[in-house]
């Protein structure tokens, strides 16, 4: 039983990273319709990631930096 | 196409020693190569480190690159290994250990999976950052660094695999127990930002 608990997982998040093709997400789907707990699961794991993107912020480079990179490589900034 | 042949002429010029040539291609990519340093790093001095030493490499080491893949691949490559080798030396442990000591086999049960409803909406931006930023930095640095390559900068498993140089189904499974150890571990945070206990 634990062990096609573990396949389900390994699944259910190979099919959350969009890693497998359409039917065997068409099958899971309907596995998934069958189990609660498996809901649950899916919903939680891919609500934590759309969170994560959503709090997640665009990383820039301060010109103090870039000034720095091009002395440290001892070339002129374009 | 204009733009592979320019790049691939830029490569070509920088292996011969031209600066031009070189600091163009540092400056097409050190925006993209720093982002990807914080993330790593979370902090603006190591970020910056991660920089200098990644294109330090690729000057002294552009005569080996072979365009097996792309520059902003291989850079990437590197930089992430850098950041890897300055996260392991900062915390100053065996990897392998600290990857072995978290019991990641205990964070999918199942009965504490589900995610109340609305609980995001009770907090502000800055909130959920810190609540986001302290479940990232407890995440150990294998898990995190696929994470952050596959859900956040959106790379696929099999490029992230090769930037890593690890295998696909290592990068599955690391990015499964990073999902559900951050999911556990939000939620966690959440309810305390939630509580008051990091003094809101």
């Amino acid at each position: 039983m634990e062990d096609s608990i573990k396949k389900l997982t390994d699944l259910l998040n190979n099919k959350l990273g969009e890693d497998i093709d359409d039917s065997t997400v068409n099958d899971l789907a309907g596995l998934i319709k069958q189990c609660e707990d498996c809901i649950i699961n899916v919903d939680s794991v891919k609500h934590t990631i759309n969170l994560a993107r959503t709090g997640d912020f665009e990383v820039l480079i301060p010109q103090s930096v870039s000034k720095r990179l091009f002395e440290a490589l001892g070339l002129d900034e374009e | 196409m204009t733009e592979e042949i320019s790049e691939k002429t830029l490569i070509a010029l920088a292996q011969k020693g031209n600066k031009k040539a070189t600091s163009a291609l540092v400056n097409k990519y050190s925006p993209r190569i720093y982002a990807i340093a914080f993330r790593l790093m979370q902090n603006e001095e190591d970020a910056e480190d991660v920089l200098q030493e990644t294109f330090i490499i690729m000057i002294n080491k552009l005569d080996t690159f072979e365009g097996k893949s792309t520059l902003y691949t291989w850079l990437y490559r590197v930089a992430t290994n850098v950041a890897l080798g300055k996260l392991r030396k900062k915390k100053n442990v065996d990897d392998s250990v600290s990857y072995d000591k978290v019991e990641f086999e205990n964070l999918s049960t199942l009965d504490h999976a589900e995610w109340p409803d609305h609980l995001e909406e009770k907090f502000n931006t800055e909130e959920f950052r810190e609540c986001l930023n302290k479940a990232l930095e407890e995440l150990p640095d294998h898990y995190r660094t696929v994470f952050i390559l596959r859900d956040l900068e959106g790379h696929s498993t099999r490029n992230t695999a090769k930037i890593l140089d690890i295998s696909e189904a290592n990068v599955k499974v690391r990015l499964m127990r990073a999902r559900l150890y951050l999911r556990d571990q939000m939620l966690h945070h959440l309810k305390c930002i939630q509580r008051g206990e990091y003094g809101r």
